[in-house]
């Protein structure tokens, strides 16, 4: 790579703008139906390339797709069926055509740390306790053990290197970890941009100095643990460190995902994202009103069809002396039924997408809301 | 964080992580293996005086009393861990060890068991601080001596004429006794008993036809009770019947060991191991527990069963003050013990049979001689009224004589228990 490496491509790059929800691409110009996999919006501003210091640091590693063609081809019809009544864009190839593979960024911190610390270090031992049984005279004795914690208190110097310490470079990197889940960071390679020419790349939101406030935890996270083993301690807690950081290096850490989407009954789009590594699915499940209607109508009609062939039999029968009231009462059951059943898709499709909808943004708030350090709490 | 870096009282210790260092708190520090008590005026001999609770010069009178915390109760307690129980077995690991005097440089060998030292050549006190394999395993505790000699003379010459039964110049020989001051180790144990018993309780039924017979029921119950300092001698030369009567210390009195204390004063480290006393100690807990559990019994019970569940259990380790005695009485050596701390007192004393002969002789020969009298009045042609004031009297004589067999059999049982020195005063 040479110094920049937004332009240095052996395809042409350009740099996108969305204009809807202001995300930022590194967008293979010879990609023409792009989407925003964020919103879905189609209409994007070219961004002139400036000296932006956050997008020219380069990423250093990625994460592959694990996904096959046809592992995705089965999770999207896992999904469509999940629908119920679909909307007719919803279909396993709309789907797979549309599907996009994508990478969002992810930083990674290398930092040189220094800091005094002390805190409280736990050793098991064994502590042994009796127990006595008094049974026809005689005493039996039992001895138990019982593992206990020894604090001590420790202090000491720490002069440690930390390289790759994740960070957020997007303000939903929390909400994307918490509905796709984690990503094996262990399988990560080194960046090639030959592995990703063709591939639409998210660019960095946050700045370096935004996302440090989400490092540092986990720095005091790792040295905590560093801490323990050095004191050669089974437990620690009430680490106190006065750290002094030097050294920062910043680089990205790609990670995949595919977007795809379907149009609902009002024509808007309606994203499905799978996580590039596990195959996990999060979208948005709508059903097809218009499809519950046509249902709805077509049982009206036979119903009414039915109901007409039932006023004529009565009509013949009130006029002659043909005895047809057995069968004018056989199919008033089925009339009433049919008209009850026209009445279930509506009212389950509207039900069924509300709750999504509601289901939908709870997630995704929670998600938003969610701060870092109960992701990790979370996960780790 | 602090300001000095690392704090003085911290040292640096093994670190596992390359880039980390470590800083634990300094041990306890090790004292010298053997303290000199030398008199800070002339140089003399220093010892600890019982007398006068402090280090005294004979020399020059030069007096200073120890001063350590006094912690009582509160006195720290150890939990027992496997490592501290299988070390405490291991006890001081060497059969004897090698001194050399400060003073003299002479070589003179210490049973392992001894904390204390005089030089045989040049007389100077050495406290021996033997290095335990756990520090937990060396005396830190200690009750230092609160009666004096005298009182021990005092208390022994009143002791030994205690009774009719001794010897009347046996009293004489409290005040001549030599008593030697000596701490001897002990082990005190806490902990907290949970026990659950079960047993079948008898109950008088009435049956259907009248007749009373016995119901056998179930029944079931909790005890909680906590042991608190319970006290074990921790040291297999003096006889452990004789602490038992002198016992208990008042451990309210516990102060922190002080080497000073020790001066000139002989001192034993354990050689009951922890795991022994502490089985004891437990027997003796269990044994309570159970009296308690069958207290709550108050019927006739069958199949008394206990589940017993100690839990927080703790130790501690300490010296306490003795003092021993021995005197001559005949060709025959007895032992006395007294409580440095609270002048109890307990020991062997010779019986003199010829008082206790006299005294059951005085209380038989006029019983068989009235006996003897009615015995020949009734064979005699006597008339009728005299005969039955015999025959009366004959009777009287049976009755007190085996009134007087059980008194002597006590007597005797008394005495036995005076020469055995089985607390009977």
């Amino acid at each position: 790579m040479s110094d920049n490496w937004l332009t240095d491509w052996d395809n042409p790059h350009d740099i996108l703008d969305c204009d809807n929800c202001d995300a930022t691409y590194l967008h293979p110009k010879h990609q023409t139906d792009m989407v925003c996999p964020l919103c879905g919006e189609t209409s994007f501003t070219e961004v002139a390339l400036n000296e932006d210091a956050v997008l020219n640091i380069q990423p250093e590693y990625l994460v592959s797709f694990r996904q096959s063609k046809e592992a995705l081809q089965t999770q999207l019809a896992t999904f469509r069926r999940s629908l119920r009544l679909p909307p007719k864009d919803c279909t396993v190839e709309n789907l797979t055509a549309r599907a996009m593979p994508f990478y969002w960024p992810m930083w990674l911190v290398d930092n040189d740390v220094t800091a005094r610390w002390q805190a409280e270090v736990g050793f098991d031992y064994d502590a042994v306790t009796y127990q006595e049984q008094y049974v026809e005279g005689e005493w039996r004795s039992r001895q138990n053990r019982e593992r206990r914690v020894r604090w001590e208190q420790r202090l000491g110097v720490l002069t440690r290197h930390y390289a790759d310490h994740p960070a957020p470079a997007l303000d939903e990197h929390w909400a994307i970890l918490r509905l796709m889940g984690k990503y094996d960071l262990g399988s990560k390679r080194p960046f090639n941009p030959q592995h990703v020419s063709d591939q639409l790349i998210r660019l960095p939101v946050r700045t370096t100095a935004d996302a440090w406030p989400d490092v540092e935890p986990r720095l005091l996270k790792s040295a905590t643990i560093e801490c323990q083993a050095a004191a050669s301690a089974q437990h620690i807690r009430h680490f106190k460190w006065s750290p002094q950081f030097a050294n920062a290096n910043w680089t990205q850490l790609l990670l995949p995902m595919t977007v795809t989407y379907y149009l609902d009954d009002t024509g808007k789009k309606r994203m499905v994202y799978l996580q590039g590594q596990t195959g996990k699915l999060v979208g948005q499940r709508r059903a097809s009103m218009q499809r519950a209607f046509q249902f709805s109508r077509r049982a009206i009609v036979a119903a009414g069809l039915l109901g007409l062939i039932t006023a004529v039999l009565w009509l013949v029968q009130s006029f002659t002396t043909v005895e047809l009231s057995n069968v004018v009462d056989l199919l008033l059951t089925p009339i009433f039924l049919i008209m009850l059943v026209a009445f279930i898709p509506p009212i389950g499709v509207a039900y069924l997408n509300n709750s999504h909808f509601a289901l939908e943004n709870h997630e995704i708030k929670s998600s938003l809301h969610q701060s870092a350090k109960a992701y990790w709490e979370e996960n780790d | 964080m602090m300001n000095t870096f690392p704090p003085s009282d911290y040292m640096q210790t093994e670190s596992a992580v390359s880039g980390i260092v470590v800083y634990k708190p300094k041990p306890p520090e090790d004292h010298d293996a053997v303290l000199d008590f030398q008199c800070p005026n002339c140089t003399a001999t220093t010892a600890y005086s019982t007398d006068d609770g402090g280090l005294t010069c004979a020399s020059c009178g030069y007096h200073e009393v120890p001063e350590a915390e006094r912690v009582g109760t509160d006195a720290e307690q150890f939990e027992f861990t496997v490592e501290a129980l299988a070390q405490a077995v291991h006890g001081w690991g060497e059969e004897r060890k090698e001194l050399v005097c400060n003073n003299c440089a002479s070589h003179t060998t210490l049973p392992v068991s001894s904390l204390t030292h005089s030089c045989p050549f040049c007389g100077s006190n050495q406290v021996v601080q033997m290095k335990a394999v756990q520090d937990v395993l060396r005396p830190r505790f200690i009750i230092p001596f609160a009666t004096t000699t005298d009182q021990c003379r005092h208390i022994t010459s009143e002791w030994l004429g205690d009774s009719w039964m001794l010897p009347n110049e046996l009293s004489k020989l409290g005040r001549s006794t030599e008593y030697m001051p000596i701490y001897v180790p002990f082990w005190t144990f806490d902990a907290r008993a949970k026990a659950d018993w079960t047993a079948e309780v008898a109950y008088r039924r009435k049956a259907l036809n009248g007749k009373y017979y016995t119901a056998w029921k179930r029944t079931k119950g909790k005890v909680r009770l906590f042991f608190d300092d319970v006290q074990e001698i921790g040291c297999q030369q003096v006889d452990s019947d004789l602490v038992k009567q002198i016992q208990p210390y008042d451990l309210d009195a516990l102060v922190n060991y002080k080497p000073d204390f020790l001066a000139g004063i002989q001192a034993q480290a354990y050689d009951v191991p922890l795991d022994t006393a502490w089985d004891r100690a437990r027997h003796r807990m269990r044994l309570r527990t159970k009296k308690e559990c069958k207290r709550k019994i108050t019927r006739r019970h069958r199949n008394f069963r206990m589940d017993l569940d100690f839990q927080e259990e703790s130790w501690r380790y300490g010296l306490l003050p003795l003092y021993i005695a021995v005197y001559y009485y005949g060709k025959k050596r007895y032992q006395v013990l007294i409580n440095g701390q609270t002048g109890e007192i307990a020991g062997q004393r010779p019986v003199d049979m010829r008082k206790v002969a006299n005294w059951i002789g005085t209380l038989v020969i006029p019983a068989l001689l009235l006996g003897l009298l009615a015995l020949i009045t009734v064979a005699l042609d006597v008339p009728q009224g005299v005969e039955g004031v015999a025959r009366a009297l004959f009777s009287a004589v049976v009755i007190y004589l085996v009134f007087t067999a059980v008194y002597t059999f006590t007597l005797l049982q008394k005495a036995n228990k005076l020469r055995s020195g089985q607390g009977v005063k």
